[in-house]
Order: structure tokens, then C-alpha cells, then sequence
């Protein structure tokens, strides 16, 4: 274990004192992790409490009626509110009241304006569209990968269920053009992840998209593990949804899994951690190669 | 024995940043001494430990895999003898490895894991009128001897999550259903109370051996592990108690005593935690159970007889949780600044 003292002894400007003070000022002002925690939990309850409170007063009060239009308009006013005040606010409580207010008010628009007779297509793109509004308007990591996540994950249902080729009999073996376009859309991931964290420099506005894409690949390549698990529990009551699934699909999930391990640990230390610009690099690309020859 | 200024804290990248943010350190410094840190952390070893938990809780998720998969093609012998195969290879890597290293706990964490499996595979072939209570409870006494040899605190875990669950099971089978409502199922009362007593000794058990010096259980988030269990226990508890008391036709009486009772642990979790052996995040668990019980109970009160749309009890319940978080908040910090004077007059 390093101490603050052993790593600034070797420091250029030794600058102890300072330094000593500085880090007594930083011990009083600094919010460790778990009353932070504590914090965001109040907001949240608070915020749900005042949602409610808008919600009864505005729809119940003023439309007087069960339509779910007003919902939506609330929802659309209080989004913009929310994108304004974000900007003003500073410190954890009133940010996560923004970041509380905003999901919620994006769920009360979805709501609001998407009858039941839509489609999937319908979600996937409005849901899209705030996502990459959102991404520009609301400074804010966590809303930021949590509605980038949504539409990322969105368009993968959609792309995956909706009738874009001709329906055939149902089966677990995916129809051919399927498979190759839900491919195309996990190369195109791929390739944003690796957008958003290799060039050199820090940014960090891309860090939030980044992370969405890491969690959307685990999520889309580990998820046929507890499908197959699901399917094999409960299959024989649905017969015409038996799946017929390749055995090395199983080693495929693990294999992907322990890739994503690997790329998670490497995002998470940065440029610097594994010291990537040298051979790490090359044994980065040789994984992935790896990966793409047992995928394909 | 000069007392430790802030100096001799672990350096860490956060507080790296902070303190560059602050203008304390230039900004070029504090790179090179983030690159610096960065490359002194043991990456390996951390690589290392964390693809074999991967590896060994993927082998373990294959092995029960395999069976559920392979069942009906399975001969009887052959799933005993599997299943009780991996237990002694597991047993065999962890004695040659050593019980004392990393890799040799983690396949003694995985023999005991497949102990269950075993039993479940027992239990299938030999059907037997055993109930879920007795079949859980004879697998922690099984693995007890690895769990004390093993010295390893995930185990022990690992090993009150099962006593938990059997104790649990052996109260649902008193109970037709498990509705957390106390006033229909009093003895609902009895079962988490219970639960809630073991989870209070396994806690004080583990606190007194840490006073004694058994250094290889002081690991902190084992008591924090158990501190959130207990308050999980008694704070879904309490909630119930105050849900159903307080709704006109049922006595108040269950949860005033109930919140007594809440008030006593949250007591104890001070003088534990704020005097006896200072833990900032053990107290601030125990706060977040106190802010979520005083708001479930102060909006049960304020909710308790609205005729319509609870529309200004809904404005009052935001305000009095910003109060009561905030004052929660408030308390933990003046704990915080506390321990920091203490630890510099120490």
C-alpha cells in the first residue's frame, strides 16, 4: 500500500505543507461514498413524493379527467424544467433530484404519447430521439448512460423481434438476414466502444455513451446463457418456441463474457493502467481477432 | 509514536484529483504521479483473483447446468458419482493449492457450494419426506468444518446465507402464506424476529472476536454485510408492523413496540459502531433503516384517513423526507468530523 506521503516524497515539488493542509481542508468538505448514498436515496424519495404531488394537482385537478394526454404534457414540462434547472444546479442532492425528476418525466411523455395499438418501432424511436437530445441538454453522467442504454438496448428488441423480414416458423435458429444484421448492430457497438475510449486525450463526454455500449454488449451476449436457462426450465410447456440452440453457443457466452471482463478492466484504468500503447495493444487485438474468428 | 496526519492515508486516485482540483497539486504533477500510481497497483494480482471468481462461478453455474440439462439421460450412479466427484476434486485443488492461499479458498468455497448440489441430487434420487428447512440446515452443518478451517470470511457469509434460508423455511412451513401482514399472520412476527436475533449474535460473535484479535475475520464489509442484513430484516419488519397497525381497525400498539424495539438497534448500532469500535459506514446503514422507518411511519400518520386524492399529504411527505434525510445527513457528518478529532487526539 502507497501513502500519500510515499508518493509525493518522490514528487517534483515537494510541497508537504501545502499539500498536508489541503488534504485536511479536503478530509472536512469531502461527502464519502455511503453518505452519498444517503443523500441520492432522500432525493429520490423526496422527488418521487413531489412527482406525485404534480401529477394529482395538474391531471386530476385541472384536466379532471383519466385521458392519458395530460400525462404526457405534464411529462413534457417538467423534462424541460428539469433540462433548465440542471444547468443552475450544483451538489449531489439537487442533481439527483434533476436526474430523478427528468427519468420520470421522460416515462410520463412515453407514456402520455405512445397509445397502446404502437409498436415497438414507435418506442424504439422516440425513446432514441430523447436519449440523443438528452446526451447534449442534460450534463449528467448517469442520465446520460441510463437513457443512452435504453435506446441502445431498445433498438436491439426491436431489431430482433420486429417484422422486418418475411415471418417464418418459430423456431430458436434465427432467420439468416436477421442474424447478420443483429451482428452488424454488435460490430457497430464494438466499434463505438472503442470510439469513445481509445483516442488519446481525455474525453469525457463520451465516457457516459462508452459505458452504455460495455453494458449493452454484456447484456446482449451474455443474455442467451439465462434464455437457454429459462427455455430448457420451462420449453416443453411451449413447444412451438423449442429452442434448437448450437452447443458451442454455450462456450460463446463465456468466451464473451471473460472478453468483456477484459475490455472492462482495460476501460475502467484509463490510458494509462495497462499501459495499452505497447504490447497490451497488440494483446488486445489478438483477443478481439480471437473473438471475431470463434464468433464468425 | 507519532499520530498519522492525512499524509499517511492510502494514496488513491480520487484524492489525487481532489487535491489537484484544489490547486494544492499542479495540474502536470499530478498526471505524473496518477500514472505513477496507476502503474504501482497490483493489477495483476487483482486480473488474477477476479478471473478465477469468474471461472469458478461459471464452473459452478455449468456444473448445476449440467445437470438440469442432462437429468433424464443420467443413470442414478452416475449423478452421485459426478456430483460427489466435484466436491473431492474441488477439495483435492484446494488442499493442493493450500486452505491458506486465495485460490485454495475459493475451491474450498466452491466444495461447499457443491454440497448442495450434492444434497439436491440425494434428495431427488432417494425421495424422503425431508422438508426444505432440514435440507438447508444439514448442508451448513455439513460445510462447518471447511467454513471454520477455511478462515475465509466470504464462506462464513456464504454460511450464515444458508442458516438465514433454512431458518426462514423452517418458519414458512407454520405459515400458509407470507404476506407481511403481522395482524393475519402473527406468527410472520415470531419467524423475522428470529431472524433478526440470529443475524444480532452472528454480528456481536464477529465483533467480539475482531476485540480479541482474530485478524483474518476484521474484514469490513463482512460486518457490513451483516449490518444491512439485520436492518433489512428489521426495517421490512417494522414497515409491516406500521402498515398494518395503523389503518384504523388494528391496534397501534404492535407498532409503537415495534419501533421501540427499532429504536434499541439503532442504539446498539451506535454504541457499537460510534463508540466501541467507530464505523462511518456502518452508521450511516443503520441511518438509511431510521430516515425509511420514521418516513414510513410519518406518512403512514399523515395518510392514514384522506378521504379522495392525498394531493398536500403528498407536498408534506416530500418536505418532511428532505427533513429527515437531511437531518440524517447532518448527524453522520458531525459523527464523521468526530472520529477525524478523535483520531488526531489519539
Amino acid at each position: 500500500m502507497t501513502t500519500l506521503r510515499e508518493l509525493f516524497a518522490g514528487a517534483a515539488s515537494e510541497k508537504l505543507t501545502p499539500i498536508d493542509q489541503a488534504l485536511a481542508v479536503d478530509e472536512k468538505t469531502h461527502t464519502p461514498w455511503y453518505i452519498q448514498a444517503l443523500v441520492v436515496a432522500g432525493a429520490w424519495l423526496a422527488s418521487l413524493f413531489f412527482l406525485a404531488f404534480v401529477c394529482l394537482v395538474v391531471d386530476w385537478h385541472i384536466f379532471g379527467d383519466e385521458n392519458r394526454t395530460p400525462i404526457g404534457v405534464i411529462g413534457v414540462v417538467l423534462l424541460i424544467a428539469t433540462v433548465v434547472a440542471r444547468h443552475y444546479v450544483s451538489g449531489l442532492f439537487l442533481a439527483q433530484c434533476c436526474l430523478a425528476f427528468s427519468l420520470a418525466a421522460q416515462g410520463m411523455l412515453l407514456f402520455g404519447f405512445i397509445p397502446d395499438s404502437a409498436g415497438l418501432g414507435t418506442a424504439t424511436l422516440m425513446v432514441t430521439l430523447l436519449a440523443l437530445a438528452l446526451y447534449f441538454l442534460f450534463p449528467d453522467f448517469l442520465h446520460r448512460m441510463v437513457t443512452t442504454l435504453a435506446a441502445i438496448q431498445l433498438i436491439y428488441w426491436w431489431l430482433s423481434w420486429t417484422q422486418l423480414f418475411p415471418p417464418g416458423p418459430p423456431s430458436m435458429v434465427l432467420p439468416g438476414s436477421r442474424a447478420v444484421l443483429l451482428d452488424l448492430y454488435f460490430l457497430l457497438q464494438l466499434a463505438g466502444l472503442l470510439w469513445c475510449f481509445l483516442p488519446v486525450g481525455r474525453h469525457e463526454a463520451r465516457r457516459p455513451l462508452g459505458y452504455a455500449l460495455l453494458f449493452s454488449l454484456v447484456v446482449m451476449e451474455v443474455q442467451p446463457v439465462f434464455v437457454l436457462w429459462f427455455m430448457d426450465t420451462v420449453g416443453e410447456s411451449i413447444p412451438a418456441a423449442k429452442f434448437v440452440y448450437p452447443w458451442y453457443a454455450y462456450v460463446d457466452s463465456v468466451f464473451t463474457a471473460a472478453t468483456f471482463f477484459f475490455l472492462a478492466v482495460w476501460a475502467a484504468g484509463g490510458k494509462t493502467a495497462l499501459d495499452r500503447y505497447r504490447p497490451q495493444w497488440i494483446a488486445f487485438g489478438a483477443f478481439l481477432g480471437l473473438f471475431l474468428c470463434w464468433r464468425y | 509514536m507519532s499520530a498519522p496526519t492525512p499524509l499517511d492515508q492510502r494514496a488513491s486516485i480520487p484524492v489525487l484529483r481532489r487535491l489537484v482540483a484544489a490547486g494544492a497539486v499542479p495540474v502536470a504533477e499530478g498526471a505524473a504521479l496518477e500514472q505513477r500510481l496507476r502503474r504501482e497497483l497490483p493489477w495483476a494480482a487483482w486480473f488474477s483473483r477476479g478471473l478465477l471468481v469468474l471461472g469458478v462461478t461459471l464452473i459452478l453455474c455449468g456444473i448445476i447446468y449440467f445437470f438440469a440439462h442432462n437429468w433424464s439421460g443420467l443413470t442414478d450412479n452416475d449423478k452421485l458419482v459426478l456430483a460427489g466427484g466435484a466436491i473431492v476434486a474441488a477439495l483435492i485443488g484446494g488442499t493442493w493449492l493450500g486452505f491458506d492461499t486465495f485460490p485454495g479458498k475459493v475451491c474450498l468455497f466452491a466444495a461447499s457450494f457443491l454440497v448442495g448440489g450434492f444434497i439436491g441430487v440425494f434428495s431427488s434420487i432417494y425421495q424422503s419426506t425431508a422438508e426444505d428447512w432440514t435440507v438447508f440446515a444439514f448442508w451448513a452443518l455439513l460445510v462447518t468444518p471447511w467454513v471454520v478451517l477455511g478462515r475465509f470470511p466470504a464462506l462464513w457469509i456464504f454460511w450464515m446465507a444458508e442458516l438465514n434460508v433454512s431458518l426462514f423455511f423452517y418458519w414458512q412451513k407454520f405459515l400458509a402464506e407470507w404476506d407481511f401482514d403481522p395482524n393475519s399472520h402473527p406468527l410472520e412476527r415470531v419467524a423475522m424476529l428470529s431472524l433478526l436475533l440470529f443475524n444480532i449474535v452472528a454480528l456481536a460473535v464477529r465483533e467480539i472476536a475482531v476485540r480479541r484479535g482474530i485478524a483474518w475475520v476484521d474484514r469490513g464489509w463482512s460486518a457490513l454485510a451483516l449490518v444491512a442484513l439485520i436492518y433489512a430484516i428489521a426495517t421490512a419488519q417494522i414497515i409491516s408492523e406500521i402498515v398494518a397497525s395503523t389503518d384504523g381497525t388494528n391496534s397501534i400498539v404492535p407498532s409503537i413496540l415495534g419501533l421501540l424495539v427499532y429504536a434499541a438497534l439503532a442504539g446498539l448500532t451506535y454504541l457499537q459502531f460510534a463508540r466501541v469500535r467507530p464505523s462511518l459506514p456502518a452508521l450511516a446503514l443503520g441511518m438509511l433503516g431510521v430516515c425509511v422507518t420514521l418516513t414510513t411511519f410519518l406518512g403512514r400518520l399523515l395518510f392514514a384517513d384522506v378521504k379522495g386524492d392525498p394531493v398536500w399529504q403528498m407536498l408534506f411527505m416530500g418536505l418532511l423526507t428532505l427533513g429527515i434525510f437531511g437531518a440524517g445527513v447532518y448527524l453522520l457528518r458531525a459523527a464523521g468530523r468526530q472520529f477525524n478529532s478523535t483520531r488526531r487526539v489519539e
